[in-house]
C-alpha cells in the first residue's frame, strides 16, 4: 500500500474519487437546500458564502443539484461498469481460453458493435427502449463489453500454454474451475485498472446523454442536463456552465488518474 | 494479394453484420413499432397508414430483405418527420459534419504530432511532465464542456469566432464557424495520441537499432529525428481508424453545442420525432463509413509497412 501511496497519480486519484464519493454519500443523508426548491428572489446569483456555486436560473443552489445529481452519476457508472465487466470477462475468457470458433464468432461480433460510434448507438437505442436510469445501464454496459472482452481474451491466450494450466489439465481439472480459479486472478490487475478507465468514461457518456435529454427525466438533477440547462445562460451566469462542467471533469480525471497510478506501479514492478 | 483479399472479404461480412444489428435493434422492442412511433393518442387510420409504409404486416425476415435491396438502390426509405427520402436529409446535412470532422482530424494531427515529438525529447524532465499532465485533462475533459468554454472565451469574451448557428455564407466563414467545434473535439484526441506516441518513442530508445547508432556517435536529436520519430508515426495511422470514430461520436454532440446543422443536429430531431427511419438510415450511414475507412486504412498500411502479414 505504501508503494501505491508513493505514486502521485494514483494518490491524486484516490483523493478525488473518495471525495466526491463522500460527497455522494452525505447527499442521501443532507443536502444543504432542497435542490427542487424555485426562489425567484435568488435567480442566477453568483458564487457566494450562502451558494457556494451561485444558484440557477430557477433560484435553486448549483451545489445541492450537483450533490443530487453525483447519485445518479455514480449510480449508473457503476452499474453499467459492473454489467459491462460480468459479460465482458466471460465471454473474453471463453474466447481466450478455447479459441476456434467461439473465438471466430464473438471476436468478429465484437468488431461489429465497436464499428458503430458509441454516442450514436447508444442515443439509438435508448430512443427505442426509452429513457430512464435502467435502459442507460445497460447501454453503457454493452459498450464498454468489448473492451474488457478484448483484454480479457489477450491474457487468456498468453496464459493457457503456461505450465500450471497444463498440469491443472493433465490432473483433470475442469475447464471451468481452470479459467475461474487457476487463471483469473493472475490477469486481475489489467482488468481492475481498465475497470477505473470505463468508469471515467461511462460518467463522461452519461453526461453526454443526458446532455442530448436522453438521461434521467426532470426533475431529478442530473450533471449532463445541467450543463445543457446553464448553456443558454452563458453570458449572466458563467459560473453555471463552469461548475457543473468542472465536476463531470474532475470525476472523471479522478479515475483515469486511479488508473494511470496502478498501471504505472505495475509497470515498475 | 492474399491480404487485400481477406480484407475485402472480412469487409463484406462486417458491412453484412451492421446492416443485421441496424435493422434489427429497430425491432427489439415488444409491441407495435407504428404506435411507438405515433405515440398512444394515434389515429387508427395514420396508424394503417404508417404500418403499410414500414411494411409491418410482413415476416421479419423478408422487412429485413425488401429494407436491404432498398438499400443497395440507394433508398433508405423515408423520413416520417420531414416527409422526403432520409439519403436526400443525410446528403444535405453531411457536408457540414464531414467538414468539421476532416478539420477536427487534421488539428489533432498538428497538435500531437507538436507535442508527440517534444515529449520525445523531454522524456523525464519537467517539459514532458507538463505535458503529460495537460494529457490528463484532455481525456477527461468532456467535449461539451470544453467546447462551451471555448465559445464563452472566444466567442463571448474575445469575440473572435462565431458561437454557432446557422448562417455561414462562403467557405471562410464555414471554417471560421467549425474552428472552435472541432478544437473541442480536437483536444480530446490529441491527447490520446500523444500518450501513444510517448509510449512508442520509449520503447524505441530501448530497442538494439538506436543503442548501435548511439554506439556510431549520433546524437540524441539525430537519433529521434531520423529514426526514431519515423519508427514511432508509422503506428500512429492505425490510431486513425479509433479517432474517426471518435470524431464522429464527438461532433454528434459537439452540433448540438454549437447549433451547428448537420448530422448530429438531425440525430437529435430524429430522436425527438421518434423517427425510426431516419434514425436507422443515419445509424446505417455513419457506420458504414466507419467501416470503410478503417478497410482503406488497413489496405494503406499494408502500402507503407509490407511486412504486415495475415496471422
Amino acid at each position: 500500500m505504501k508503494k501505491y501511496l508513493k505514486n502521485f497519480n494514483f494518490t491524486c486519484g484516490l483523493i478525488i474519487v473518495i471525495t466526491l464519493f463522500l460527497m455522494c454519500i452525505i447527499s442521501l443523508f443532507y443536502i444543504p437546500y432542497n435542490y427542487t426548491e424555485m426562489n425567484y428572489e435568488d435567480i442566477l446569483q453568483s458564487p457566494s458564502i450562502k451558494h457556494i456555486f451561485g444558484t440557477d436560473n430557477f433560484g435553486r443552489d448549483i451545489f445541492s443539484r450537483i450533490m443530487q445529481g453525483s447519485k445518479t452519476t455514480f449510480l449508473i457508472s457503476f452499474f453499467s461498469v459492473l454489467i459491462s465487466s460480468t459479460i465482458g470477462i466471460f465471454l473474453g475468457s471463453f474466447m481466450g481460453y478455447y479459441g476456434g470458433i467461439i473465438d471466430k464468432v464473438f471476436s468478429k461480433f465484437i468488431d461489429v458493435l465497436m464499428a458503430f460510434p458509441s454516442i450514436l448507438f447508444a442515443l439509438v437505442i435508448i430512443s427505442v427502449l426509452g429513457s430512464n436510469i435502467t435502459n442507460t445501464i445497460i447501454v453503457l454496459g454493452i459498450l464498454s463489453v468489448p473492451r474488457f472482452a478484448r483484454l480479457t481474451r489477450s491474457s487468456f491466450i498468453q496464459g493457457k500454454n503456461l505450465d500450471y494450466v497444463k498440469l491443472a489439465k493433465i490432473k483433470g481439472v475442469s475447464n471451468f474451475r481452470i479459467i475461474f480459479v487457476h487463471m483469473l486472478p493472475n490477469f486481475k490487475m489489467p482488468l481492475i485498472i481498465n475497470a477505473s478507465f470505463s468508469f471515467a468514461l461511462n460518467v463522461l457518456s452519461e453526461a453526454g446523454l443526458s446532455y442530448l435529454g436522453l438521461g434521467i427525466q426532470p426533475p431529478e438533477p442530473s450533471w449532463g442536463r445541467m450543463l445543457k440547462e446553464s448553456q443558454n445562460y452563458l453570458q449572466q451566469a458563467p459560473w453555471y456552465v463552469f461548475f457543473t462542467g468542472f465536476i463531470i471533469f474532475i470525476l472523471a480525471l479522478g479515475f483515469n488518474l486511479l488508473g494511470d497510478g496502478i498501471n504505472d506501479i505495475l509497470e515498475e514492478k | 494479394m492474399k491480404y487485400t483479399f481477406y480484407n475485402i472479404i472480412n469487409l463484406l461480412v462486417t458491412l453484412f453484420l451492421i446492416s443485421l444489428v441496424t435493422f434489427f435493434v429497430f425491432n427489439i422492442i415488444p409491441g407495435d413499432p407504428a404506435l411507438i412511433i405515433l405515440g398512444p393518442d394515434a389515429d387508427i387510420n395514420q396508424l394503417e397508414i404508417l404500418r403499410n409504409q414500414l411494411n409491418l404486416d410482413l415476416p421479419l425476415l423478408q422487412r429485413y430483405l425488401i429494407w436491404i435491396i432498398n438499400v443497395f438502390n440507394g433508398n433508405l426509405g423515408t423520413s416520417i418527420k420531414f416527409n422526403e427520402s432520409v439519403s436526400y436529409l443525410i446528403n444535405s446535412r453531411m457536408k457540414l459534419t464531414l467538414v468539421l470532422t476532416l478539420m477536427s482530424i487534421f488539428i489533432t494531427i498538428i497538435i500531437s504530432m507538436f507535442f508527440g515529438i517534444i515529449i520525445g525529447r523531454n522524456k523525464n524532465n519537467i517539459i514532458g511532465k507538463i505535458i503529460e499532465v495537460f494529457c490528463q485533462f484532455g481525456l477527461a475533459i468532456p467535449t461539451f464542456w470544453l467546447g462551451l468554454i471555448l465559445a464563452l472565451v472566444f466567442g463571448v469574451i474575445f469575440k473572435i469566432f462565431p458561437t454557432g448557428g446557422y448562417a455561414y455564407s462562403d467557405d471562410t466563414s464555414l471554417i471560421k464557424l467549425l474552428f472552435l467545434p472541432s478544437l473541442s473535439i480536437a483536444i480530446g484526441n490529441s491527447a490520446i495520441i500523444i500518450r501513444f506516441l510517448k509510449n512508442s518513442i520509449r520503447e524505441q530508445f530501448n530497442l538494439d537499432y538506436v543503442k548501435v547508432v548511439r554506439s556510431k556517435g549520433f546524437s540524441e536529436n539525430y537519433i529521434l529525428k531520423k529514426h526514431i520519430l519515423r519508427n514511432t508515426f508509422l503506428p500512429v495511422i492505425t490510431t486513425i481508424g479509433i479517432i474517426i470514430i471518435d470524431t464522429l461520436s464527438g461532433s454528434i454532440i459537439i452540433e448540438n453545442v454549437f447549433s451547428l446543422n448537420g448530422i448530429g443536429s438531425l440525430t437529435i430531431t430524429a430522436i425527438n420525432f421518434r423517427d425510426f427511419p431516419l434514425l436507422q438510415g443515419i445509424l446505417l450511414y455513419i457506420s458504414f463509413i466507419v467501416v470503410f475507412v478503417n478497410f482503406l486504412i488497413d489496405l494503406l498500411y499494408k502500402i507503407i509497412d509490407p511486412r504486415i502479414e495475415l496471422k
